[in-house]
């Protein structure tokens, strides 16, 4: 919620290191006699503090002190002046005869406990019952990425973030708070910004400078509030707002580049040549190619060779500049802020950049009312060809960006070697000319690849968004404990998304012999408009010892998508890009519209005694368009309980102990995440394959059913019980949180396979059950502090057991499959399981290679042994050196009844390990993330090391160690001895827990005393280095990969966009 | 107490706002329209039943994939080696995508068609002869997407109505008895309501002869294996009989038969012989995506790469000939048969270059089985540019020559006896397929008289020209053996010859001579007296001549089943081929006659269904 709050932060002692002229905000209202001034410090460390409201009591006169604790004010002698500031004690005192009043307020070591904002409202830190957890605001805006949600891996415990790739402005990020809770809907947290709900969000339209507060809300009591859209967990973000005082004006810049961190090493041209004539036995074909003019194996053992990923990658240069001015007076407050982010991507012709800006004004218009508006701006464009997504129309792998990088071979056969006067070689060339063919040509005719780096070159793909999103808000105070707030915000976002493939590019080339279209492009937009009303009453009171804290309102939010999309093909001129699609054919329109409404009302009630029992209850009624009329409505209550056992007299007697808090809380929320007409059975007319030409006349066009509809469908329900236990030690320097719990969703809205007989695959249903539990420790320390030198650290870790308790009604298991090849689209790789996980791998497991001890020989033929399985190839064909499969049936072959569970993608635990350290002006702040126990799918070893034996690709440089008769390797099989086509083996999965230095910040601040004289309050350098290393044992780019990722499908690699390693430097001035 | 009016004021909130609440949320879709208020006029049932049809294009199934799921048994196999596993090398499991997408794809058709069926009268202002034919056509669509079903896997669980209550997901299988029995309730029902084929004026819509013909093939399944209710054959009889009697309509054998599938790629109708073809059209240059890859996927290879023939499409040529069904024809020694059939489904030749050059196929073994089918060639196609994948090449269900293949089978397993009508109709087939029915004649062969004096003659530089005899079209290719003209194949015999055309042979050789030979009108094309000698023997004899008329048009394996006979005579083809010694570059050719075993008379229910579906019941070996 928009709320007026003032309180300390930390971020602001920064600002009180200068000395500065005064500045007066109090208008003067009437004549007073003279002027006071003087400056307020903070009673323990004589630190000047700034933003001190003083009163003069009795009226509504008020100033604050600026940056250096200084304030001015008109009085008359019989006035009394009152000192307030958020976490001190106030102080009153007589003007008298002063002239100068300089006082200092004490610490209140009760009521400087943080307020937390949650749902509608803020709460006390220390009069939380749910569990919340709080971002590090300052200490993630350090990494220097564009988005926070890729700085938010590791933040907190149970938040599990990751990313599809590396590629830059769509990385793909993954929220999920307490592991999935849904198998086929989305899984991503309802975020509220400014108090404002989105189910949808995107993360990079907001500047992590503009960011004051962040907050996970993570049990049933935190996010019941949410209701209907809560079950996935909330993240609650506060902007920054102005506050009264001086204004600050702000720059920070940074300027950096970002490389890949590693390169897969690939087969030397001796290596790669040697394969092709091992994999071809020899053939004449290949020798052609390899071996004329003189040439033999051996010289290539002096060609270089063309490095592709050389080619390819590149220093990306990162640019970022924020800017901001805060500032305001007591009535006025007000905030300016805007930033610019500019990233080249580490491949060439990729990169984004994005543009924020943000206007916030709270006004008091009279000791009744308030009101403010928030308004801000972002616009963003990435571009580059997607690595994973598939670039020609196949549906073939060669067509993938990293795939044709690795694949290009690296010498052609056309190279010269040199000699010396004895004809020893002693030097080779590089064949120059094609790195600028457009195609493979000789090879064109047997395998269309295309070159990545014309491919790269000739692509012009991107996307746009931009996001426009203005809200308000009034409070009236209707009484000292009953204030009325009613907020309103509309945001409108806009899409556009281009292609536009020339014939030098895979999809346009007309030497694809499946490119029917010719140049063509597609361009979409879509439209989003969400308005949301929002009005609530609050009611406090503390009667002796009793608090009560109660809220209930009503909310009204739509939100509406237009989409408009077009395509053309045969585009004659396509030196016009984009702009010459009209002169094309076109192919395809569409046009949508899709809305949903949601109505709802809630209440909750905080209840204390003491501070010590505390107790919260919660109900909200959702009411949404996208259920049918008797399901529309949707209840969801919560109660949590919490005992503040610090405050008992037992535990205070304890000295080490601080503070601590036992919680307990329960309650039931939701998930609507289905498309907008789900129970509505649908005709569509809009895919022109679905008509029929009848006596060759133009097609009669085809209206079909599209959705099969159910009538019955209704809110999923997600039952969380969570057990958590938050203790304070050592005047409060170490602080420890853990929390247990168990998530039952119900109900779960599943886009379920039904039987084709239906007509339909799909069917949204509410079927089956999935169960999360887990436990969440955070550990907060502060390990050092004196004077000069401070560390402190914050370890994170969530461990989440995923569990299906039932399918849908006749299913035990669901399998899934990744499409990205066309030889394995048919193949199954995933299946969900009731009593397991909801993705596990599923294939063949590796068992070896067979080795000449396996066959008979017979008429030199070998033959295998009569009790050895086969490896599902015709058995007469296996030879030694070939892939072996475990044969779990024993049926003597290995076939898909052989098929079994071979890994595990999700991890066990997750998190992060921050440390910070600061002396005098140097602050350090070293960030640890880690994922332990998944695996990763490494489809990439198939294609490269030796699985799909194809004509003239290059390998990895680990297939090199394959089987040969002198190599009988176990591991690696023999040139051409991959076995059936088309399978998933327990092979190719890898372990891929990782560690990760992930922000790295080194910065200092320049001394006061040097900076007064150029007016200056702060200036800070920065060196930021993001994604530094990682220790793994994966094989592939990055172990932090998911390139195909659904609930169903996590954990896929193949040709994913590399992680860059971001390194800049900065530069933040305030004024 | 304040309390209380904080209460007050939430309830009365909700009480102002509760009213409105559920006018608020009464949204509607916009841009699609739901079931509920469609099909209210004769024009939407029309784009309903277009949505119906559709389906039989589907890529999973007459739009292409069926020329790659081992329909054509021993006549064709899968030209690739790519494909170890799944159903083009009949090495199927039940997680087979293109089975699965040939399971779901039949029974979207019929849910578009129930779910047309139950609104059929909605409608008020249509005529009741349009609304008769449209349920229909409805009808029969569902009895034949059932067809494609019970024939391919069994029985499988009857939806006869749109059914959108999925809660419980276990519908046991129907028998296949009783899915037949639905089949032939649903046709017959639509027989007496569909327009006749000279009404409709093409074969492309579901007319009153469709429905007969498709009759007679679902009574010869039911009568044959597995049911085995030969009661049926009766059934089978008389509704071919009732095609054959149908003056109106007035179906007739074209006269040439390869004109029949010039026609298809020349989007031509002639609805004398095809009676039911599955449309494609265009060559999705434009907005509409109605085109197929039949003639893509099964057509005479040919990738010009990117400086191709434009009058020659490309084609992947996917599904060859076998060497048993090369020797089903006369002459299996010579280029070419006096059954012009042989030169038309099996391609003599391979395309290569700009301007497509033809060269003869090798007649060793090698030679035989790298022959592709060629009953679809994309050099017809009129639809200009040639797209690369997709043709506008229709495809034939069902064609007057099989109405009368199986008249006589059925009537000759009916009666026990070989009727005169029986014989005339496989000879009138017959009579076709030696060019007794043209007014003149073709080129049937060309004899090498000298294959050479002087020089070298090489393949890529030796040309024949056929010319004079008053004919036209023919064109020939050589094979070369020790630098001279070994023998001529006959790559198109042309047609119109009334007396011999001069062969002129030239080359980088010299003094090669042939001599053309034309088709001799009056050969004696009727079954020999040998194969009328019993019923049992005419019945063997019709078995291969279905598949001399027929192959390569995806119904062997059907008719193989049926008759009992799948792995017997797939045995055969393996047997062939392992004592040919094929090039090892064709070592894949044997893999779907190695793999075969008695389980494949059927596919397996896909097991997405099985999973989902408790009520079924895997069929056996499987």
């Amino acid at each position: 919620m928009i709320a007026l709050k003032l309180r300390i932060l930390k971020s602001e002692k920064r600002f009180v290191m200068a000395l500065l002229f005064i500045l007066s905000f109090a208008t003067v209202a009437f004549s007073q006699n003279r002027v006071i001034t003087g400056v307020v410090t903070n009673a323990e460390t004589n630190e000047p503090l700034s933003g001190v409201s003083i009163t003069v009591k009795g009226t509504t006169k008020t100033v604050f002190t600026d940056a250096a604790g200084r304030y001015s004010i008109q009085v008359a002698s019989s006035n009394v002046l009152v000192f307030r500031y958020i976490g001190f004690y106030a102080k009153e005192i007589q003007v008298a005869e002063n002239k100068v009043i300089n006082t200092s307020l004490a610490v209140d070591m009760q009521s400087l406990d943080e307020v937390v904002v949650v749902g509608y409202g803020e709460v006390a830190k220390s009069d939380l019952t749910g569990a919340v957890g709080q971002v590090n605001v300052e200490e993630m805006a350090l990494a220097p990425v564009m988005s926070f949600d890729q700085a938010l891996a590791g933040r907190i415990a149970g938040v599990q973030v990751s990313s599809a790739d590396g590629q830059p402005g769509s990385e793909g990020v993954n929220i999920v708070i307490r592991g999935a809770g849904s198998l086929t809907q989305s899984t991503a947290p309802l975020w509220v910004i400014d108090g404002f709900p989105f189910e949808e969000f995107d993360p990079s339209s907001l500047n992590m400078d503009d960011i004051e507060e962040m907050n996970v809300l993570k049990d049933a009591s935190a996010t019941a509030i949410y209701g209907a859209r809560g079950a996935n967990g909330v993240i609650v973000i506060e902007t920054k707002k102005g506050k009264a005082g001086v204004p600050a004006v702000q720059y920070s810049g940074s300027f950096g580049f970002q490389n890949v961190t590693k390169q897969m090493e690939m087969m030397s041209p001796y290596d790669f040549v040697n394969y092709q004539l091992e994999r071809s036995n020899n053939s004449s074909a290949m020798q052609d190619i390899y071996l004329s003019n003189g040439k033999t194996l051996e010289s290539y053992k002096h060609i270089k060779g063309i490095n592709w990923q050389d080619l390819i990658f590149r220093n990306g240069a990162t640019k970022i500049h924020n800017l901001s001015v805060r500032g305001g007076n007591a009535q006025t407050k007000y905030s300016v802020s805007g930033s610019l982010y500019n990233q080249q991507g580490a491949i060439i012709h990729s990169g984004s950049d994005r543009a924020t800006a943000r206007v916030t004004l709270d006004h008091t218009i009279s000791k009744k009312f308030k009101s403010g508006v928030n308004l801000s701006y972002s616009h963003k464009k990435s571009f580059g060809q997607t690595a994973a997504s598939n670039a020609g129309t196949g549906g073939h792998a060669y067509t993938y960006l990293m795939y044709s990088a690795w694949a290009f071979r690296p010498v052609t056969g056309r190279e010269e070697v040199y000699y010396d006067e004895e004809g020893e070689i002693i030097g080779g060339d590089i064949d120059e000319d094609f790195i600028d063919e457009e195609v493979d040509e000789t090879l064109t005719s047997a395998m269309f690849a295309i070159n990545p780096v014309k491919s790269l070159t000739n692509e012009d793909r991107g996307s746009k968004s931009m996001s426009l999103n203005a809200n308000g808000y009034l409070t009236y105070d209707i009484n000292k404990s009953l204030q009325f707030k009613t907020t309103a915000g509309y945001i409108k976002s806009n899409g556009e998304a281009y292609n536009f493939y020339n014939s030098g590019t895979t999809r346009g080339s007309a030497t694809l012999p499946s490119n029917s279209r010719g140049v063509q492009s597609t361009l979409s937009l879509s439209e989003t408009v969400t308005w949301n009303s929002s009005s609530y009453l609050t009611f406090r009171k503390k009667i002796a010892n009793h608090s009560f804290n109660a809220m209930a309102g009503v909310d009204f939010q739509e939100r509406r998508v237009n989409r408009y999309g077009m395509g053309s093909q045969l585009i004659p001129n396509e030196s016009l890009g984009l702009w010459g699609m009209d002169e094309g054919v076109p192919v395809s329109m569409t046009v949508s519209t899709s809305n949903n409404r949601l109505n709802s009302v809630f209440t909750r009630v905080n209840y204390n005694y003491k501070s010590k029992y505390l107790l919260t209850g919660t109900f909200r009624a959702d009411g949404s368009s996208k259920f049918p009329v008797n399901n529309r409505w949707g209840y969801f209550p919560s109660a949590a309980f919490a005992w503040r056992m610090g405050n008992e007299k037992f535990m205070k007697d304890i000295d080490f102990i601080s503070d601590a808090k036992l919680r307990l809380s329960y309650g039931l929320t939701g998930n609507n995440r289905v498309t907008d007409f789900p129970y509505d059975p649908l005709m569509s007319a809009s895919a022109i394959a679905q008509s029929y030409s009848f006596g060759n006349a133009d097609p009669t066009k085809g209206v079909y059913p599209s959705s099969l509809g159910n009538a019955r469908l209704k809110w999923e329900t997600t039952e969380q019980i969570d057990l958590g236990y938050d203790l304070s030690m050592f005047k409060k320097r170490v602080e420890i949180t853990a929390d247990i719990y168990r998530k039952t969703t119900k109900n779960l809205l599943l886009n379920a396979n039904i039987p084709s007989i239906f007509g339909f695959t799909k069917n949204y249903k509410n079927i089956g059950s999935l169960q999360n539990e887990g436990l969440e420790l955070t550990l907060n320390t502060e390990n050092i502090k004196t004077k000069n030198f401070r560390w402190s650290t914050n370890l994170n870790i969530g461990f989440n057991r995923n569990k299906i308790l039932s399918l849908t009604s006749d299913e035990s298991r669901m399998f899934s499959a990744v499409t990205w090849d066309a030889l394995h689209n048919g193949s199954y790789l995933y299946v969900a399981q009731v009593d397991q996980p909801a993705a596990l791998f599923m294939g063949y497991i590796f068992d070896g290679i067979y080795q000449y001890e396996d066959f008979d020989l017979v008429g030199g033929q070998y033959r295998l042994k009569a009790h050895i399985a086969g490896n599902g190839d015709v058995r007469e064909d296996i030879r030694p050196g070939d892939i072996k499969y475990k044969d779990l049936n024993g049926d003597l072959t290995v076939n898909e009844h052989d098929e079994t569970i071979i890994g595990d993608p999700t991890p066990k635990h997750i998190g992060g390990f921050s440390n910070n350290f600061s002396y005098k002006g140097f602050n350090l702040n070293v960030f640890f993330q880690w994922s332990y126990g998944n695996e990763v799918f490494n489809a990439n070893r198939i294609y490269f090391e030796g699985g799909r034996p194809q004509l003239s690709r290059n390998q990895f440089a680990t297939y090199v160690d394959r089987w040969t008769p002198e190599n009988p390797s176990n591991t690696m099989f023999r040139a051409g001895g991959q076995g059936p086509l088309g399978r998933y083996s327990s092979l190719y999965l890898e372990d891929a827990s990782y560690i990760r230095l992930k922000t790295v910040s080194l910065s200092y601040s320049l001394p006061a005393k040097y900076l007064s004289r150029i007016y200056v309050k702060n200036l800070t350098m920065t060196a930021t280095a993001q994604n530094l290393f990682t220790m793994t044992n994966y094989s592939g780019m990055d172990p932090e990969v998911s390139v195909r990722h659904t609930v169903l499908t996590p954990g896929f690699d193949w040709s994913a966009y590399p992680r860059a390693k971001i390194l800049v430097f900065g530069l933040k001035v305030t004024l | 107490m304040k309390n209380n009016i904080k209460k007050y004021l939430g309830v009365l909130i909700i009480i102002v706002f509760a009213t409105s609440c559920n006018k608020f949320l009464d949204t509607r879709p916009q841009d699609l329209l739901t079931v509920s208020n469609y099909y209210e006029t004769e024009e939407q049932l029309n784009f309903a039943l277009a949505a119906v049809y559709s389906k039989l294009g589907d890529g999973t199934i007459y739009g292409g994939r069926i020329t790659r799921m081992g329909m054509d048994a021993d006549e064709g196999f899968y030209d690739r080696s790519t494909d170890q596993i799944g159903v083009s090398v009949y090495n199927v499991y039940p997680t087979d995508p293109h089975v699965t997408a040939f399971w779901r794809t039949c029974y979207e058709g019929i849910y578009r068609a129930n779910l047309l069926l139950a609104n059929i009268n909605k409608p008020e202002k249509i005529s009741d002869e349009n609304r008769a034919a449209i349920e229909g056509e409805a009808l029969f669509l569902r009895g034949y997407y059932y067809f494609l079903l019970v024939s391919n896997f069994g029985g499988v669980p009857l939806m006869l109505e749109p059914q959108s209550n999925t809660d419980n997901t276990s519908y046991p299988r129907n028998t296949a008895e009783e899915v037949y029995t639905q089949i032939v309730t649903d046709m017959e029902a639509a027989e007496g309501k569909v327009k006749t084929i000279k009404q409709i004026g093409h074969g492309g819509r579901i007319s009153k002869s469709a429905v007969r013909g498709i009759l007679a093939r679902v009574n010869l399944h039911w009568a044959g294996y597995p049911l085995l209710n030969a009661s049926r054959y009766a059934e089978a009889a008389k509704w071919a009989k009732m095609v054959m009697d149908d003056t109106d309509a007035n179906h007739k054998l074209n006269p040439d038969y390869r004109q029949v599938f010039i026609n298809y790629s020349a989007d031509k109708y002639d609805i004398g012989e095809s009676i039911w073809e599955v449309e494609f059209w265009g060559n999705t240059q434009g907005v509409y995506r109605e085109a197929g890859q039949i003639g893509h996927y099964n057509g005479i290879q040919y990738n010009g790469g990117t400086n191709a023939d434009p009058n020659h499409g490309f084609s992947y040529g996917f599904l060859n000939a076998t060497g048993v069904l090369w020797e089903r024809y006369p002459e299996e020694t010579r280029p070419n048969s006096t059954d012009i059939r042989r030169n038309w489904a099996i391609a003599s030749f391979s395309l290569a270059g700009n301007p497509a050059r033809e060269t003869a196929r090798a007649l060793t073994p090698t030679g035989i089985y790298q022959r592709d089918c060629g009953k679809y060639r994309r050099l017809y196609e009129e639809v200009m540019p040639k797209e690369n994948v997709y043709t506008p090449i229709n495809y034939p269900i069902l064609r007057f020559s099989d109405v009368l293949l199986m008249f006589a089978e059925a009537e000759t397993q009916a009666t026990g006896a070989i009727s005169q009508e029986a014989i005339d109709a496989v000879n009138m087939v017959r009579s076709r397929a030696y060019g007794k029915m043209l007014s003149s004649r073709y080129v049937q062969a060309i004899e090498v008289t000298v294959p050479r004096v002087s020089g070298t003659y090489t393949a890529a530089t030796t040309n024949i020209t056929i010319s004079g005899g008053g004919g036209q079209d023919a064109t020939a290719a050589a094979l070369i053996a020790s630098n001279g003209v070994a023998n001529i194949t006959v790559t198109f015999e042309g047609s119109g010859y009334t007396s011999v055309p001069t062969v002129t042979i030239t080359g980088a050789g010299t003094g090669a001579q042939a001599v053309a030979v034309l088709n001799d009108p009056n050969i004696d094309s009727d079954i020999p007296a040998s194969d009328i000698a019993s019923p049992e023997k005419f019945l063997t004899f019709i078995q291969d001549e279905r598949s001399r008329e027929l192959c390569l048009e995806s119904l062997r394996k059907g008719d193989l089943v049926r008759w009992g006979k799948l792995v017997e005579n797939m045995k055969i083809v393996r047997d062939h081929i392992e004592t040919s010694s094929l090039s090892s570059a064709l070592d894949y050719a044997d893999w779907s006659y190695k793999n075969v075993s008695a389980r494949d008379v059927v596919w397996p229910i896909p097991s997405y269904e099985m999973g989902l579906n408790s009520g079924l019941v895997q069929n056996k070996g499987w």
